[in-house]
């Protein structure tokens, strides 16, 4: 007789689940990313036929195709450089960086790029994560193995409750080493 | 004669039972009260050999693709993740309020608990005709009136690789641009 009962009511609670009813945080929509993040794939340990390696390489190629690919070597090594301090990758921004960088920053100067590595590098990394930066001009000049990058940008955002608007300003000097750019100096300034 | 009138008399009070059982709603219905242990395993023996049996003759395609892992993906993440979750997420409202609760798929069938899988082979076959003709009564739907037999094995193969991908391989693989 019990059993008879839970089987009925198996079949009569199965009946009248619904889809519809869920309750769940609102910003769960706005958090659902539409475009493949690719500054974050991992690919360690996969070797190339690997069907999944080849499907992230097939996503991520098109967002190459319309960024990075297009761009001479000069503005993708600053493009690279930029995207490094969003994404908080130390090592790729260290090795963007001469060895004896100078950068201007704030009022003050860091004379290597180990200096800036261990001082000014995590706080702009930290600064750069939740502003939103856009590019308002660059002006890209390229004679022999230097070149000179310069940029406008408007940052926006909230930092340490402290509403930010504003724009700044980028000069950057790199020089070719052994077939690699990489950055000389740097002028920040706002 | 006698057992005639014996079964008979078995049949009405089953029938009687039955009928009681229906239309006096003393049954609980609510879907955060769980089964017994026995009814639940009642249930869930019952469609896994139902499952196994259906699926027996099913051939399995070759999984290993990208395009079926891409077209899988963002089907998954539209279709089924509300409910079956991804990776780095251990609940949702669905799989919370669902009875029975639809199992993670992000996790490895190693660590599913309570069914048995067969070899890969089989949850294969399982997986495709679980997806193209859905479970009553459980909240599953059969996706095979909407969808064709391709695009389900592209979410059999997505689902495949589901439990080995992190959050943001997963994020690559089902974002639709």
């Amino acid at each position: 007789m019990k059993i008879m009962n839970k089987i009925a009511a198996v079949l009569l609670a199965t009946l009248t689940l619904s889809m519809a009813a869920n309750a769940h945080d609102p910003k769960s929509h706005a958090t659902k990313a539409l475009k493949a993040d690719c500054s974050n794939m991992e690919h360690k340990n996969m070797a190339m036929d690997d069907p999944l390696m080849k499907a992230m390489m097939k996503k991520c190629l098109h967002q190459i195709d319309h960024s990075s690919k297009k761009m001479s070597p000069v503005e993708k090594t600053v493009h690279l450089f930029h995207m490094a301090l969003k994404k908080g990758k130390q090592k790729q921004a260290r090795e963007l960086l001469d060895d004896n960088v100078t950068i201007f920053e704030g009022g003050r100067v860091e004379r290597t790029a180990a200096e800036y590595a261990n001082h000014h590098m995590l706080a702009d990394m930290k600064y750069l994560a939740v502003i939103n930066t856009e590019t308002l001009e660059q002006n890209i000049k390229v004679f022999g193995d230097i070149a000179y990058v310069m940029s406008r940008s408007k940052s926006t955002g909230q930092y340490k409750n402290k509403d930010i608007n504003h724009e700044s300003m980028e000069t950057m000097i790199l020089q070719k080493t052994n077939g690699n750019w990489k950055i000389s100096h740097i002028h920040w300034s706002n | 004669m006698k057992i005639f009138k014996l079964l008979l008399l078995l049949i009405a009070l089953a029938l009687g039972t039955t009928a009681t059982v229906m239309y006096s709603g003393i049954v609980n219905v609510a879907a955060d009260e769980p089964h017994s242990d026995f009814v639940y395993w009642l249930l869930e023996e019952t469609r896994n050999n139902s499952i196994k049996k259906a699926a027996q003759h099913i051939e399995v395609p070759n999984l290993e693709d990208a395009e079926l892992l891409l077209m899988g993906g963002a089907d998954y993440e539209f279709m089924c993740s509300s409910c079956h979750l991804k990776p780095g997420q251990s609940e949702s409202d669905m799989s919370l309020g669902l009875y029975p609760a639809p199992p993670n798929l992000a996790v490895s069938n190693d660590e599913h608990k309570g069914h048995e899988h067969g070899d890969e082979n089989q949850a294969d076959r399982n997986n495709f005709w679980v997806i193209k003709h859905g479970i009553k009564a459980s909240g599953m739907p059969a996706w095979g009136k909407t969808h064709d037999d391709q695009r389900i094995w592209a979410m059999v193969a997505f689902i495949k690789r589901l439990p080995t991908l992190s959050p943001e391989q997963y994020q690559i693989l089902t974002a639709v641009e």
